[in-house]
């Protein structure tokens, strides 16, 4: 297969719950349906839930690809045929919650081979504000902080943008609203984190879209089947949709960089 | 410049990890040194640095190497009769090195050798982003013993008091005598609550040891100040000293023969910048200040 211009993604959110999962997953399904070759990787390394999501139980996981000499390609698991592929995580493996920096670059020195497969890499990163999360999103070209409008997604969002902004000098983010009422608090939600950002750190980040609350969404996870393979015409899948055509016309724009190198330059020079 | 590293076999006895471990830190600090010292890396001058390494095989060093990174070092195997002169010259050296880094009465570290381990450790302490602890520990009323008994029984009292030290802390602590009665402790890997209970344990032995000097026993007691610092700390060894001495002084003031332990310096560690101050809460809650 030809080398493929890959834009990396990573999905965050600094407090749990807030349906990043299942928004990387259906994301990831709007763009293989477009014929876009997409890879999700689950890396809430050590608590991992993807394969939850899907339904499947994959025999080999990232935890294989450093134990053993297992290809990168055999650990890749599809979900549909032909470019939609998923790689799982371990659970309960808490080694792999805090890996260092030689561990992650031994990691992905394995996986980059596999990423070029693929036009997005769609990373689902854990909860919370540890090491491995702020790597991770230092790492890729695209940060997408997915909040609810509740207080304490909002702070908890705020505080993650704020360390890797100031640890990591990262400042570019696209925020998604998730499970808001109506498109007024829709708005508000996003105003006031970029407010927040604006006054208190200088920099603005950008409104992706939001997702309606939609009760086909548990629906959709209780059956184990993506929201945009359950529901197509709910809602929630329609603003799903929505933000994978902006985001395919946002890596338009972006070819430049990630035909040179797939990551960020942080990806090398974080220690730990 | 061009650096050449020679180690010698030699199959009596091997290396012990943590002596492995010593080296590697050794030549990392020493590449960092020569990188940024080397200013014409083209230029006539060339040096080899030789250094004799006896008990690591090819195969110990090629591990080495390849899990530090210093495949850029050239060893080479010495067999014993070429290596006759070179394994007595470092015989001296290593003599020498032993005595300029000794205190001749307690054959603890002395002060000097003591400061490059405390730089050594606080480079590994932020490499790994672990914990080290640094005691220094003061004899109480010390000039009584003296004036009482004679300062040979003063030197018996700091030998017994080095000895304890020196047998009663784990392989990789280092201990020091660094002044006439006083001395410190370096703890790696111990954070203040560890470095607390085994400064206590060592407290408690030392009240209870009696110290047989001229057909006198002599009971006598330290005081120590302990200063523990965790992870990208920026603070340097001088920070550490002045933290622990402060805490020495404070157990001297609070009655002797006791430990104190401050949290000050941990609290170097905290990057204020990434914080959430409750300005900030508050907007994102209410929408307004």
């Amino acid at each position: 297969m030809k080398a493929k211009n890959t834009l990396t993604i990573s999905v965050l959110s600094g407090k749990g719950g807030v349906g990043k999962t299942n928004i990387a997953l259906n994301l990831g399904y709007c763009m293989y349906r477009g014929d876009f070759p997409v890879m999700l990787m689950d890396c809430d390394l050590g608590l991992a839930n993807l394969d939850v999501l899907l339904g499947v139980t994959p025999d080999a996981n990232m935890q294989s690809l450093l134990d053993t000499d297992t290809p990168a390609s055999e650990v890749a698991f599809p979900i549909e045929p032909d470019g939609f592929d998923f790689l799982p995580a371990a659970s309960g493996v808490p080694e792999l919650v805090e890996m260092d920096s030689d561990l992650r670059n031994l990691l992905f020195q394995r996986l980059n081979p596999l990423f070029t497969n693929y036009d997005y890499l769609l990373m689902d990163l854990g909860a919370g504000i540890t090491p491995t999360v702020l790597a991770f999103a230092a790492m890729t070209r695209i940060r997408i902080v997915v909040v609810t409008p509740e207080p304490t997604s909002l702070t908890d969002s705020y505080a993650l943008m704020k360390v890797l902004s100031t640890q990591h000098n990262v400042k570019d983010f696209y925020v998604i609203v998730n499970q808001a009422e109506d498109k007024a608090e829709e708005t508000s939600t996003y105003n006031r984190l970029a407010t927040a950002c604006e006054r208190f750190l200088g920099f603005t980040p950008e409104f992706l879209g939001g997702i309606a609350q939609d009760k086909m969404v548990p629906e959709s996870v209780r059956k184990q089947t993506p929201l945009m393979k359950h529901a197509p015409n709910s809602q929630a899948a329609k603003d799903i949709f929505s933000i994978a055509v902006k985001l395919q016309k946002i890596k338009k724009t972006m070819l430049d960089d990630i035909s040179k190198s797939i990551f960020t330059e942080s990806m090398s020079d974080i220690s730990n | 410049m061009i650096s050449c590293f020679i180690y010698m076999q030699k199959r009596l006895h091997n290396l012990r990890s943590e002596s492995l471990e010593n080296l590697a830190t050794e030549l990392d600090t020493l590449r960092r040194l020569i990188a940024d010292s080397a200013p014409f890396p083209n230029g006539e001058q060339q040096l080899a640095l030789t250094r004799i390494v006896s008990g690591l095989t090819v195969d110990g060093w090629n591990e080495l190497s390849e899990a530090y990174g210093f495949s850029d070092w050239l060893a080479l195997t010495l067999d014993s009769s070429s290596s006759f002169e070179l394994a007595h010259l470092q015989r001296v050296l290593d003599e020498l090195t032993h005595r300029s880094e000794r205190d001749p009465l307690t054959g603890l570290y002395n002060k000097q050798a003591f400061e490059s381990k405390l730089s050594m450790e606080l480079q590994r302490v932020e490499r790994s982003n672990g914990q080290l602890s640094l005691a220094i520990i003061d004899l109480d009323n010390f000039k009584n013993i003296n004036d009482t008994y004679g300062h040979n029984c003063g030197d018996e009292v700091i030998k017994t008091l080095a000895d304890l030290l020196d047998a009663s802390t784990r392989s990789y602590d280092h201990a020091a005598r660094i002044g006439g009665e006083e001395f410190a402790l370096l703890l790696p890997g111990a954070g203040p609550i560890r470095a607390k209970a085994m400064l206590d344990r060592l407290c408690r032995m030392f009240a209870d040891t009696c110290i047989k000097c001229n057909n006198v026993t002599i009971q006598c007691s330290f005081s120590a100040g302990v200063a523990s610092l965790k992870g990208r700390s920026k603070a340097s060894g001088k920070d550490l000293f002045e933290v622990a001495d402060k805490a020495l002084y404070q157990a001297k003031n609070a009655g002797k023969n006791q430990v104190h332990v401050t949290r000050q310096l941990i609290e170097f560690e905290y990057d204020r910048s990434t914080m959430v101050h409750s300005n900030e809460k508050q907007f994102l809650f209410s929408g307004s200040k």
